[in-house]
């Protein structure tokens, strides 16, 4: 029962079919901000499973009462009191990382996929398989996050989880870390080459061509 | 020619389908179009026919460029040979080293750029396209000459396969592709693209032309030695107008000569390729924002004191303007459009140029920022015009409906509100409550972080920074103006809140010091500053031995300063230049000054190499060691005589 066809739909389909970034295109902002080295970037993606997931529950708890007319309010307000404890906790806990994602833990409350999951699954689905698409769509969005943060730390700065990966030698020989990589733009793009990527692999997702 | 047709036409079933070379007939097709014009014509639909095709608009643009290239060739020569002090070499050696040092950016350009062309039409079976034939000649003009060639070649790889295959090949791009191309490196590879030795090449071409670099050459360019510039006025800098127009000055190869540009333009412009309306509305918006700027000239601009005229003359303007802005497929088509387009591309150019301290140039990102608004002016233009007729033939709109709002119960609604702010207003006040002791922690250890490492210590393992702080911090004093100690004990110098303390303003403000005990045994202070970098603040410690003069230890924080510039000056690579510097010159509060490579200070005191591509950050570092350290004075010296007895 815990984890019916359409449970596991509600878990899995995030991950790649209906994967947040690629597919439904949320969360963009966030990933042009907090993926130039993956350590920001797995922390990222942790908290915001951890909003969504719990932003989902509560929202689909309360989901009977809301007024409708205020319902993106609620949703708001819910999300923000989440979001400052994460905040509150990563400061208390893992003060570097807290500074370096001051701002982006912040946007977590304008992350289109809270606003999105919680519109268009928790607001009519029961607590259980809205914590299930909450995780899901967390992990898919944590992903994308890490493989993008990982191609712009390599390629940007030569680290992986700033252990140094590209040997001395490559430097001494010419080679220049990319500083585009570190800027958002590239960021985009490494996304729009992984949704090219991605659609070559899945034809069910290809539009028509007319 | 008659032969080649023959052989082409000897190999052209190959090619075709069922040949054993089918996969590779549109290479075939790319060449043969090239050499010969096609016999065949279009069978459906209508078609207007014209001889000026793309491949003779294509030809008339690099015809257009090359009075550029060959300027461009004699004057990267020229460059090098004042670099390396001849500069009485003739003309034509000159022109050879260029010619050689050129060379390999043209074939590296071409090679790159075409090969991922001839792929891209192989996959899709597709026609090849002349698109790249004026953009492979516009890369070396417009890339600095001292790039080395792989970052080239990954730029145009770049450029070419996500500034124009995946939108559908030529002429169906967004940005200029050779722009992009420039653009990627500029932002890549800062180090290398921008700076003093970006321009002219120092070291030999092939061999050609070698020598040592003349003492005391600067390559830089005048706009380059403009924005760096910190007196009242231009005065001191080698600048002239003339020497610019002429085009015998440092700066992309291309870029510099006036003449040549306009020669270029001329033929451009008589042979209807280029729009006249992009190029004079360029040059006018130019002007006109040059007039603005110069209108309010003042030196924490220095650019704002070029007039108008010289703005045009320098950098790449002018290029931007004929070669860049006249592009048909990224430019505006209508005709207002064109107006507004160009207009915006000059003001853009000169408005980053002058004020904006982390670009000297600002013509490339004024060309393409306009590339994306092109469609939308032209959107607009073509609304307008709708409108307009539309009110001609006096059809009305339709009138909206008034909707009435769907009412909830508002008490509810209001209940519902109030509750929910209340009870989270209750979790997140809790939740403070519970971490903010923590988090207070937190941030005093980062602060203690910071100042330990200006005497050059970090927290052992398996200690707490506070421990380690309280070990190797011995005293907090609080100093006034005269020197005199004021205040003394445990969390009387940490307490001051430096952000508020720098605009504080007052004869009796209450200066911070730690006294501190080094590793080596002996006792330093340690001064904290606040100022400003390019995009934010920045803050640090500097810790001074006990003659009140050496600098130990500094150690820099920032909040956004631009990464891999900027952001530099929080490495230790940077920091630690600071080791063994003195503040004191001939018994003169001199302070340490950031400067750019090789170049002197203007105070006389010791100077640290500036982080190359970030000269403001550094310049502000200097400023706030200067404004921070200075009040000191009285405190320092009584330090030095201390020891002197």
């Amino acid at each position: 029962m815990l984890l019916s066809k359409k449970n596991k739909e509600a878990l899995f389909n995030p991950l790649s079919k209906d994967n947040p970034v690629l597919v439904q295109v949320l969360g963009i902002c966030s990933t042009l901000a907090v993926t130039v080295s993956l350590k920001p970037a797995i922390v990222m993606g942790i908290s915001v499973i951890a909003v969504l997931a719990f932003a989902n529950v509560i929202i689909s708890f309360m989901r009977k009462t809301i007024p409708p007319t205020i319902r993106i309010i609620v949703q708001l307000v819910v999300v923000a009191a989440l979001v400052i404890i994460v905040q509150q906790v990563l400061t208390a806990y893992s003060y570097d990382v807290s500074k370096q994602l001051s701002v982006f833990i912040g946007l977590i409350i304008t992350n289109c996929i809270l606003m999105g999951r919680l519109e268009a699954f928790a607001l009519n689905n029961r607590p259980w398989p809205a914590f299930l698409d909450g995780i899901g769509n967390g992990l898919g969005y944590a992903i994308i996050l890490v493989i993008v943060a990982f191609f712009r730390e390599l390629l940007g700065s030569g680290t992986l989880l700033d252990y140094q990966v590209i040997p001395q030698s490559f430097y001494d020989a010419g080679y220049a870390n990319n500083g585009l990589m570190i800027l958002p733009p590239m960021a985009l793009i490494v996304v729009a080459c992984i949704v090219w990527f991605h659609r070559s692999r899945n034809k069910d997702l290809q539009e028509e061509n007319n | 020619m008659k032969a080649l047709r023959k052989l082409l036409d000897k190999w052209k079933p190959a090619f075709h389908e069922g040949g054993k070379l089918a996969k590779l007939q549109s290479v075939y097709e790319g060449f043969e179009t090239f050499l010969f014009t096609p016999n065949t014509t279009s069978k459906s639909g209508s078609h207007i026919h014209d001889n000026n095709d793309m491949k003779r608009t294509m030809s008339t643009v690099i015809v257009a460029l090359i009075p550029c290239l060959l300027f461009a060739m004699y004057n990267t020569g020229l460059q090098h040979y004042i670099a390396i002090g001849q500069p009485d070499t003739g003309w034509f050696t000159m022109f050879i080293f260029g010619l050689l040092a050129m060379l390999p950016v043209i074939v590296v350009s071409y090679v790159v750029g075409l090969g991922i062309e001839f792929i891209s039409a192989q996959i899709h079976h597709k026609e090849i396209q002349e698109g790249f034939l004026v953009t492979g000649i516009l890369i070396p003009l417009i890339v600095p000459i001292n790039t080395p060639l792989w970052m080239t070649a990954v730029a145009t790889a770049f450029a070419v396969i996500f500034a124009k295959e995946v939108f559908g090949g030529t002429g169906m791009n967004i940005f200029n592709v050779a722009l992009i191309t420039r653009a990627f490196l500029f932002f890549s590879y800062p180090a290398e693209m921008s700076g003093d030795n970006a321009f002219v090449k120092l070291d030999s071409a092939f061999g050609f032309g070698a020598g040592t670099v003349a003492d005391g050459f600067s390559g830089a360019t005048p706009l380059g030695q403009v924005a760096t510039n910190v007196g009242p006025n231009l005065d001191g800098l080698n600048l002239d107008t003339w020497q610019a127009f002429v085009g015998t000055i440092p700066g992309s190869p291309g870029e510099t000569s006036m003449i040549a540009i306009l020669l270029g333009a001329a033929l451009l412009l008589i042979t209807g390729i280029a729009s006249w309306r992009v190029m004079t509305s360029v040059f006018a918006g130019g002007i006109v924002m040059g007039l603005i700027a110069n209108a309010f000239a003042t030196p924490t601009y220095p650019a704002s004191m070029l007039d108008p005229l010289a703005q045009l003359c320098y950098g790449g303007f002018a290029f931007a303007a004929v070669f860049m802005a006249t592009d048909p497929v990224t430019g505006a088509r209508t005709h207002i459009g064109q107006y507004i387009y160009g207009f915006l591309i000059g003001v853009i150019a000169i408005l980053i140029r002058v004020y904006n301290g982390g670009y000297p140039e600002g013509a490339m990102l004024a060309v393409l920022l306009m590339n994306a608004f092109a469609p939308l002016i032209d959107h607009c233009v073509v609304n307008a015009n709708i409108k307009r007729r539309m009110r001609r033939l006096k059809t009305n709109g339709y009138q909206e409906e008034d909707t009435t709002m769907n009412k909830n119960s508002n008490i509810y609604q209001i209940v519902y509100s109030s509750i929910l702010v209340i009870a989270v207003g209750a979790i997140l006040a809790l939740v403070y409550m519970a971490l903010k002791d923590r988090q207070n922690m937190n941030i005093a250890d980062d602060s203690r972080k910071q100042i330990l490492s200006s005497i050059r210590v970090t927290a052992p393992e398996g200690t707490t920074i506070e421990d380690t702080f309280n070990k190797y911090i011995t005293d907090e004093l609080l100093v006034d103006e005269s020197g005199k100690v004021v205040q003394q004990g445990k969390g009387v110098a940490f307490g001051v809140n430096m952000k508020k303390f720098v605009k504080e303003k007052g004869k009796d403000k209450k200066y911070p010091v730690f006294v501190a005990k080094a590793n080596d045994g002996t006792t330093k202070y340690i001064l904290p500053m606040y100022g400003a970098g390019l995009w934010g603040p920045i803050w640090g410690y500097v810790s001074v031995n006990e003659d009140g003069s050496t600098i130990y230890g500094a150690n820099f924080s920032h909040q956004g300063e631009t990464p891999g510039l900027g952001a530099r000056i929080a490495e230790p690579e940077f920091q630690d230049k600071f080791q063994g510097k003195e503040l004191y010159k001939n018994n003169e509060f001199k302070s340490v000054e950031v400067v750019k490579k090789g170049q002197k200070g203007t105070t006389g005191g010791d100077c640290i190499d500036a982080i190359s591509g970030a000269t403001i950050t550094s310049r502000g570092v200097s400023t706030m060691m200067q404004d921070c350290l200075a009040p000191y004075d009285a405190f320092l010296k009584s330090l030095r005589s201390e020891t002197a007895k």
